[in-house]
């Protein structure tokens, strides 16, 4: 697929949320990872201010060991903390000549590998509701024209995001907000209780979720819900979709 | 004062009396009357800007019905516009109770940890009538605000510190936290509210912070 079919098939992707079965946190997971794609960026993280005022991180839901090393600080200092606070596009800079605002993200960044790093907001009209950052490890910045795609994919995803509550009967985008936390949350108490249960790394355990969620069609916040209320992996009771005689279900 | 501005000072509100001045400013910016927080079912009221607050927490409590008690922690709220309506119908003791106090509306929304269902934030009106859909939101977003620090909340105390031995407010934003509960909750067979409860005694006892507690009980899985 071309870069071009990869860039409409995002936009795609990101309107598509008047669907019943939306996940808020499946949508910000995929948009990451759609970055991480296109842009040839490393690592891409969504950060949002709820309930506030510091921000957070829900997804990705499985950041690599170097991103889980910059989360906490992305988000009190650096592109993403500035993206959202300005609400305007912070443009790559190299890390070793970062502003003194940015030290207690750009050397634990640096430390961890990352060369460049930018953000663009996630804008509501006159609210900003996040950011996504963009981590990249090369000797190269994210060319200006990749910034201004990926503030497309920000808005897109802002406004998928406004589109999702008319089905889901939420008044305002505090209930998408809300939604989200409280999932990203479960999804994190799930890993836990997954890992304990079958003795297998939290990594693991979130790719067991994710693998059966895909596999069944389910939605990965349902699939964490089941794990924490039953401590078994739920399997649709309708149409079970493995063959007859194979008891593991994943 | 916007929602926003009160979450702002909620960060100093440390003392049991600053709370209940912040609780009675918060009931105001959600068009309420009077709000209250209760935990593990109503068992615990840490949180009241009034008496009729208080005594419509403790009216649920002690008949073991009322819209607190059947709140879906799936949904986003549970609001009750017209006790003397249809709808106090399903509370029939609890809407005599709210009654006698004057009570005609009441709005509860879910205190949660993800999973773990910790409890409630439950406002009132002695007028009939629904809530905007801002104040929806706004109240909402004060239960998630205080998600995080009701475990440490005792009402007529002033301790509220976080340093070691004192287990303190529960970041909702460290994911070690959310992941140890999980574990606990397993290890334990124990929902998910008392796994966060057992993790902060662990922290507590060991005078270890929170996080600390939870990333020694993540090291304990295979890596």
């Amino acid at each position: 697929m071309s870069r071009e079919e990869k860039i409409s098939r995002t936009f795609v992707e990101l309107a598509d949320t008047l669907v019943a079965d939306f996940d808020v946190i499946d949508f910000l997971q995929q948009l990451t990872i759609r970055c991480c794609d296109i842009f040839a960026v490393t690592d891409a993280a969504v950060v949002l201010a709820y309930p506030g005022p510091q921000l957070y991180s829900p997804a990705p839901c499985d950041p690599s060991p170097a991103l889980s090393e910059v989360l906490d600080l992305a988000v009190r200092a650096g592109p993403a903390h500035d993206a959202y606070r300005c609400a305007t596009a912070i443009a790559p800079g190299h890390l070793a000549t970062a502003p003194a605002a940015w030290h207690d993200f750009a050397v634990p960044a640096r430390a961890a590998g990352y060369t460049y790093a930018s953000a663009v907001p996630l804008r509501l009209r006159q609210e900003t509701l996040g950011s996504l950052l963009l981590l990249r490890t090369t000797d190269s910045p994210l060319p200006p024209d990749d910034l201004a795609v990926a503030q497309a994919f920000a808005d897109a995803a802002t406004i998928g995001l406004l589109h999702a509550r008319t089905l889901q009967n939420a008044h305002t985008v505090n209930e998408q907000l809300h939604t989200a936390l409280h999932s990203r949350i479960l999804i994190e108490q799930a890993k836990g209780f997954l890992a304990a249960r079958r003795r297998i790394s939290l990594t693991t355990a979130f790719e067991t979720m994710r693998r059966h969620a895909r596999h069944h069609h389910l939605l990965l916040t349902a699939v964490a819900r089941g794990v924490v209320a039953t401590g078994a992996l739920p399997v649709p009771s309708s149409a079970p979709r493995y063959r007859v005689g194979d008891t593991t279900p994943e | 004062m916007s929602v926003q501005e009160l979450l702002a000072g909620l960060e100093r509100a440390a003392g049991a009396r600053e709370r209940r001045v912040w609780a009675v400013r918060c009931a105001h910016a959600l068009g309420l009357e009077g709000i209250a927080v209760s935990l593990r079912r109503g068992a615990e009221l840490v949180w009241f800007s009034d008496d009729i607050s208080a005594r419509l927490e403790d009216a649920q409590f002690t008949l073991g019905e009322g819209p607190g008690l059947t709140a879906d922690f799936d949904e986003v709220t549970c609001h009750v516009a017209d006790l003397a309506g249809g709808a106090g119908g399903r509370w029939p003791q609890f809407a005599d109770e709210a009654g006698s106090l004057g009570v005609r509306a009441v709005f509860v929304w879910p205190v949660r940890s993800g999973g773990a269902q910790l409890g409630t934030l439950t406002g009132y009106r002695r007028t009939p009538g629904p809530l905007t859909g801002q104040q929806v939101a706004d109240g909402l977003l004060v239960a998630d605000a205080l998600a995080g620090r009701v475990l440490a909340w005792r009402p007529d105390t002033d301790e509220a510190g976080n340093g070691p031995g004192t287990a303190g407010a529960v970041d909702l934003h460290r994911t070690e936290v959310h992941q140890a509960t999980g574990v606990l909750s397993c290890q334990l067979g124990v929902p998910l509210e008392e796994a966060l409860l057992r993790l902060r005694a662990r922290a507590f006892a060991s005078g270890q912070p929170l996080h600390d507690t939870a990333r020694a009980i993540l090291r304990a899985l295979p890596p």
